[in-house]
């Protein structure tokens, strides 16, 4: 098919176009962006693929946005080099359509329809629209706006016309339809036992094992019971071969005769344990009567030898008595005589003690009256300094003249002078030397006695008898000389009156005498503050204080001539050494009356304990005399001590058999018989204890192995591993199945893959050389479903999806034109539409591209619509502006 | 006169796992194993018997569940006539044995394990029953050692009961347990020796036999039957019957096909298997090299026969499927299959390869699937 006219209205954004004059070969057709090229190559899509009576989203799509007209497309087209026209108005039930043959022949509405699928050997969709990517070789052709750089979409379409070329120049090496039967039945086999993807085991197969596996695992777990309960029973059977070593009567025969052994063993030691007591308490009773009697002998010696002791005490006790007595008497005396000599010098004391206040006093108001003078007399300088201050401050109150007003007058002053002399300056001096100066008059006066003057303004001389002679002085600036200086004097005048001052000095003066009074104020306050630190009624308050101790001391005194200082102060030092003499002397002789006082009670001590003695030591003797007369009466010394020896033989003879009980006692090793008493009972118990200890374990192992000897363990041991065998046979049948069928689909795929291959070497063929021009030294590769798998360069293939986008725009591009090759070569002749399809190539690349579209362009028709007008100008067609284009379909 | 039943060998409770079999299959020959009991108890009664003597292994082993032994007893308990069992290798008694949990079921008194070697007065004391039950699995002094000194009473028919291998009379194993004298039953003044173990029917010695079990359970066995034996006084011959008491029939096959008429080869063999089918438990080896065409012929035979047996055991991996001419054509010589099934064939010889071996199933596959198949698809 060749397109030659395009004429659309109304379709999405294009509301008149008209594209003519279409030829074979290159036709370039070229619009800004958003200009309706892509609309224009869907309109061309809609008229030939859809029915003219499409309805709803299909219809919408075609139809300008919001508006609810009919869109119509018209075509020019060749096929076979007839010439048809179509035109087709979409409008669903009021839509139609018309095709005139190069007969002239029409076919409207659906039989137009019919024979465009005819015509272009497709199938409309029976409802709704038809997919154009679903339709047979047209998309490989036609593509879109940028979709260039994608992947084949071989449809089966594509897939059926280029086989049936192929078919045509390599024979039928391909599976062919009992073969796709085959491979099919197969895929669906391998599908039961591997992935397709990964080919890893699944499904059936992998059940099989997880099937063996499992039971493997269970019977693991039975075998593992069956093995608990063997060693249960194996554990029943030492516990009852123990129970009956336990039990056997041997045994309990020989522990028992045992114990009964080492019981006769303990009622013998306990007889000779017997006899050994007895002797102990004969012993203990021997002991007893021993210690009476040695007791007796004992207190009879002491009583005797304390009667002896007391006689010889008396003696001593007696003589003691006398010596204490006599001591007593001479400690008495040396403490009278001591009390006598410290009363007089308490005496003393008291004499000097008066003497001493006397002078103290005295001293006191020696010194308070000499300060009471120097009170007083700064109480007076304060008091005068103070009202001294008093007037300064009065006066200094009353001058309101400060330094700052002089400052101000002398400044005045000072311009005044200043304006005088420069007045002066500009003056007219006149000098007088005149006779007799009385008959000369100037302003009515006399003239200066200094006969001179100067004329500021006019001056009117006098001369007596002749006239007046008026001077009027003419300088330059006088008058304002004259003014500056009347007002210089103003402001003088004005100041002196305001401060009241009649001149400067006047004022200086007055502030001199304010400055006078300021300076007394402080030389006067200074004086107070250094007579009166704390006041001046702090100072009256010291004067007053001062003066009543003067009177006090006065009254105590009586009226006596006052001393001087230094003497009074040397009597008082006189007075207070003899009170300190005085004061020692009492304190020396209360020290030794004291030491006097404790020898005499230490006499009168010594005295009366003697004489307790003396007392005591008389009685106790009476009383000793008494006791051993009264003893001797009742047994004489010498029974006592004959009997405390037997006593002492009997205790000695009864210790030597209690020796030999004890020696043979221990002889019997009781620890030893207590010992084997113990063993035996204890082994007998421990016997009775381990036989119920084994009868517990062997009622609890027979509970566990009724528990699993109920559960069938061997039954369920031997079932699992006959389900397991069973299994391990049909999952080897599975594994053999799905190996046989793993090798077999494999080499089916391996096989038609080899096919196929070989089947699409035409299509290689052709695209090599184009592939020649863009990528030289490059081979395609093209998969089993003809879509292109990449490009082999050398001994390396670079996967289709790897390349840069351009060489994938390119290696598609060469791709589509081979197939068109290959179609044309059997008669299908189809325009190759390219949508600004070559976006990513480079300058290089795109004149590369350009060639090979060149040369393409021998065989077939070739409509690119484009932005990049410019980049196309070296291909040779018609080249249309759409733009323009539009215009004339509107106008 | 006295008359026993001797058995032995029921081995209740075997599950026949070496068969490979599914478990449903299986469970009819495990069932069939209870039932022959009650078979030999109406036996016993039809033939007025004064005991059933059990020589061993009652059960496969001591770990049974309580249902089996429940099923037993109830089967013996309804004949009612001295059922003597004796503990053999696979159901030893001992400490916590499958006969604990038998007495702890309820025994009735007609039905006596014997569990020591004391002699067994029956018949108004006309016959004495010298057991010697293992108390182990496996004993290495002869059980039967007390035989000759087990007094009885000179009226009394003296009748041995044991479970062993009887010594010199047998084809030597490997490990040889639970010995027995040959010249047992002379040496223990015995009428008869009752034995159990070998599940082969036969008189193994003088006055001594293997009853065999009384329900086949292997292949290559001469069993099912159990024995009555007449005893007409001590120092008498006894007279002994075999009286077939099984069910199933156990075969063992071997069949070497070749093409031309492998089928027919098969079919001659699979025709030596007794009737009815049902009853039969079949292991077949076949072998040989056959067509694709006829390799699924024989499978298709096979997988039928499997259908009308009880349980089949079949061993076909020596059966080689190998491509005739008309296999090839019928593939077809051109084309697409014709390069996979070469492909396929090369890989077959291909010793080195892996895969080589599963070659051969996938181009019988591929015969299948393409030629059988292929056309109704």
């Amino acid at each position: 098919m060749r397109i030659r006219d395009i004429e659309v209205r109304d379709f999405r954004k294009l509301r008149h176009v008209l594209v003519s004059g279409l030829k074979d070969g290159i036709n370039v057709i070229t619009g800004e962006n958003e200009t309706g090229k892509s609309t224009l190559l869907a309109a061309v899509q809609a008229a030939l693929f859809q029915r003219h009576n499409v309805t709803g989203k299909v219809l919408d799509e075609m139809q300008p946005f919001g508006c609810a007209v009919r869109p119509q497309v018209k075509l020019g087209f060749e096929v076979n080099r007839g010439v048809y026209q179509l035109r087709k108005v979409f409008g669903g039930s009021s839509g139609s359509a018309e095709v005139v043959d190069p007969g002239g022949l029409r076919f409207s509405n659906h039989d137009a329809d019919h024979k465009l699928e005819e015509l272009l050997n497709f199938q409309a969709a029976s409802r709704g629209g038809t997919k154009f990517h679903e339709l047979g070789i047209w998309p490989l052709f036609w593509v879109e706006q940028g979709t260039t750089f994608q992947a084949l979409e071989i449809n089966p379409g594509v897939r059926a016309a280029v086989q049936s070329s192929l078919r045509k120049e390599v024979g039928d090496i391909l599976v062919g339809e009992s073969g796709s039967r085959l491979k099919e039945r197969f895929a669906g086999f391998y599908s039961r036992f591997f992935t397709a993807k990964t080919g890893a085991p699944t499904g059936e197969l992998i059940a099989a094992r997880k099937e063996v596996l499992r039971l493997e695992s269970l019977l693991s777990d039975k075998r593992s019971e069956l093995a608990q309960l063997a060693h249960e029973v194996a554990a029943l059977e030492a516990a009852l071969a123990r129970r009956d070593r336990l039990t056997d009567p041997a045994l309990r025969e020989r522990l028992e005769k045992a114990k009964a052994e080492a019981f006769l063993e303990v009622r013998a030691l306990e007889g000779l344990d017997q006899q050994r007591k007895q002797a102990d308490n004969v012993l203990r009773l021997k002991r007893a009567l021993l210690k009476n009697a040695q007791g007796a002998r004992e207190q009879r010696l002491s009583l005797a030898n304390e009667v002896s002791r007391l006689e010889q005490k008396l003696i001593a006790c007696e003589s003691a008595d006398g010596a204490a007595k006599s001591d007593l008497e001479q400690r008495e005396g040396e403490l009278q005589s001591g009390i006598k000599q410290l009363e007089a010098a308490q005496s003393s004391v008291k004499s000097a003690t008066d003497e001493r206040v006397q002078t103290s006093r005295l001293l006191e108001l020696v010194k308070v009256s000499a300060s009471y003078l120097g009170v007083v007399q700064r109480l007076t300088d304060a008091t005068l300094a103070a009202d001294k201050e008093a007037k300064a401050r009065k006066i200094a109150a009353s001058i309101r003249v400060t330094a700052k007003d002089v400052e101000r007058l002398r400044k005045l002053e000072q311009a005044l002078f200043e304006a005088d002399a420069n007045l002066k300056a500009a003056a007219t001096r006149i000098d007088f030397e005149v006779q007799e100066p009385s008959k000369l008059t100037v302003n009515r006066g006399p003239i200066p006695p200094t006969r001179e003057m100067l004329a500021t303004d006019v001056i009117s001389i006098s001369i007596e008898s002749i006239g007046d002679i008026r001077v009027s002085p003419g300088g330059e600036g006088l008058d304002s000389r004259r003014q500056q200086r009347v007002g210089a004097q103003d402001k003088l005048s004005a100041a002196l009156a305001e401060l009241g001052v009649q001149s400067v000095q006047s004022a200086h003066d007055v502030n001199q005498n304010r400055r006078d009074a300021e300076s007394g104020i402080k030389t006067h306050k200074l004086i107070v503050q250094t007579l009166a630190p704390d006041g001046l009624d702090a100072l009256r308050q010291e004067a007053s204080t001062q003066e009543g101790q003067i009177q006090n001391l006065r009254r105590i005194l009586g009226d006596i001539k006052l001393p001087d200082l230094g003497s009074a102060t040397a009597a008082v030092a006189t007075a207070n050494r003899q009170e300190q003499y005085c004061t020692s002397e009492v304190e020396r002789l209360d020290a030794e009356i004291g030491e006097i006082r404790t020898r005499r009670d230490g006499a009168r001590t010594l005295k009366t304990a003697k004489e307790t003695e003396l007392r005591t030591t008389t009685e106790d003797l009476g009383r000793g005399r008494e006791t051993l007369t009264s003893a001797r009466a009742i047994k004489a010394d010498e029974t006592v001590i004959r009997e405390a020896a037997n006593a002492e033989d009997d205790q000695r003879a009864v210790e030597d058999t209690c020796t030999a009980l004890e020696a043979q006692y221990n002889s019997e090793d009781p620890e030893g018989i207590a010992l084997r008493v113990n063993t035996t009972s204890a082994a007998l118990t421990s016997l009775e204890e381990q036989i119920a200890e084994a009868e517990r374990s062997i009622n609890k192992i027979r509970i566990t192995l009724d528990v699993l000897g109920q559960k069938g363990l061997g039954e369920e041991c031997a079932a699992i591993e006959s389900d397991l065998n069973a299994t391990h046979i049909r999952s080897a049948a599975i594994e053999q199945e799905a190996n046989a069928v793993r090798v077999a689909y494999n080499m089916i795929v391996q096989v038609e893959n080899e096919a196929n291959t070989q089947f699409l070497q035409p299509v290689v063929r052709r695209v090599q050389p184009y592939l020649n021009r863009v990528l030289p030294g490059s081979q395609i590769q093209l998969g089993t479903d003809m879509t292109i798998e990449g490009l082999q360069r050398g001994t390396v293939t670079e996967p289709f999806e790897c390349l840069s986008v351009g060489a994938r725009e390119q290696v598609s591009m060469i791709t589509r034109i081979a197939f068109a090759d290959l179609l044309a070569d059997e008669g299908v002749d189809a325009p190759i539409i390219l949508d600004d399809a070559l976006v990513y190539a480079d300058e290089g690349r795109f004149a590369d591209a350009l060639a090979t579209l060149a040369f393409a362009a021998k065989r077939h028709q070739i409509i690119i619509l484009t932005c990049h007008e410019h980049r196309y100008l070296g291909l040779v067609g018609p080249v249309i502006r759409l733009e323009e284009r539009e215009r004339l379909g509107v106008n | 006169m006295v008359r026993i039943l001797h058995t032995a060998d029921w081995q209740l409770g075997k599950q026949f796992e070496n068969l490979g079999a599914p478990a449903d299959k299986l469970a009819f020959l495990r069932q069939c194993r209870v039932d022959v009991v009650r078979r030999i108890g109406q036996l016993g009664i039809d033939r007025s018997v004064d005991a059933i003597l059990v020589a061993g292994d009652v059960f496969e082993h001591s770990e049974v569940g309580d249902l089996l032994l429940r099923e037993a007893v109830a089967a013996m308990r309804q004949v009612n006539i001295p059922w003597l069992l004796l503990p053999g290798n696979h159901d030893p008694g001992g400490p916590a044995s499958v006969w604990d949990r038998v007495e702890r079921i309820g025994c009735p008194a007609h039905v006596r394990v014997l569990l020591s070697t004391e002699p067994v007065l029956l018949a108004g004391g006309k016959l004495a029953v010298l057991p010697a039950p293992l108390m182990r699995k496996h004993q290495f002094a002869d059980p039967t050692e007390s035989f000759g000194q087990q007094m009885t009473s000179p009226a009394a028919v003296r009748i041995g009961l044991a479970h062993g291998s009887l010594q010199n009379r047998l084809v030597p194993a490997a490990e040889q347990h639970n010995m027995i004298s040959d010249t047992r039953a002379d040496e223990g003044r015995l009428d008869y020796l009752a034995l159990g173990d070998w599940h082969s029917c036969r008189e193994i010695a003088p006055r001594t036999y293997y009853a065999g079990t009384p329900e086949p359970d292997d292949f290559d066995q001469d069993s099912g039957a159990v024995l009555i034996v007449e005893l007409h006084g001590p120092g008498v011959a006894p007279v002994v019957e075999r009286v077939s008491v099984g069910h199933y029939r156990w075969h063992s096959l071997r069949a070497r096909l070749q093409s031309p008429g492998a089928v027919e080869q098969l079919k001659a063999h699979l025709a030596s298997v007794t009737q009815p089918l049902r009853s039969t438990v079949v292991h077949l080896e076949v072998s040989g090299t056959v067509s694709l065409c006829e390799h699924a012929a024989v499978e298709d035979e096979l997988a039928n026969f499997e259908a009308t047996v009880q349980v089949m055991r079949t061993r076909t991996s020596d059966l080689i499927p190998s491509p005739t001419e008309d296999d090839l054509n019928d593939l077809g010589r051109q084309g697409f299959v014709a390069t996979v099934v070469e492909r396929l064939r090369n890989l077959e010889g291909d010793a080195t390869n892996p895969d080589s071996a599963f070659a051969r199933v996938a181009l019988q596959r591929l015969y299948v699937e393409q030629v059988l198949r292929g056309g109704r698809s």
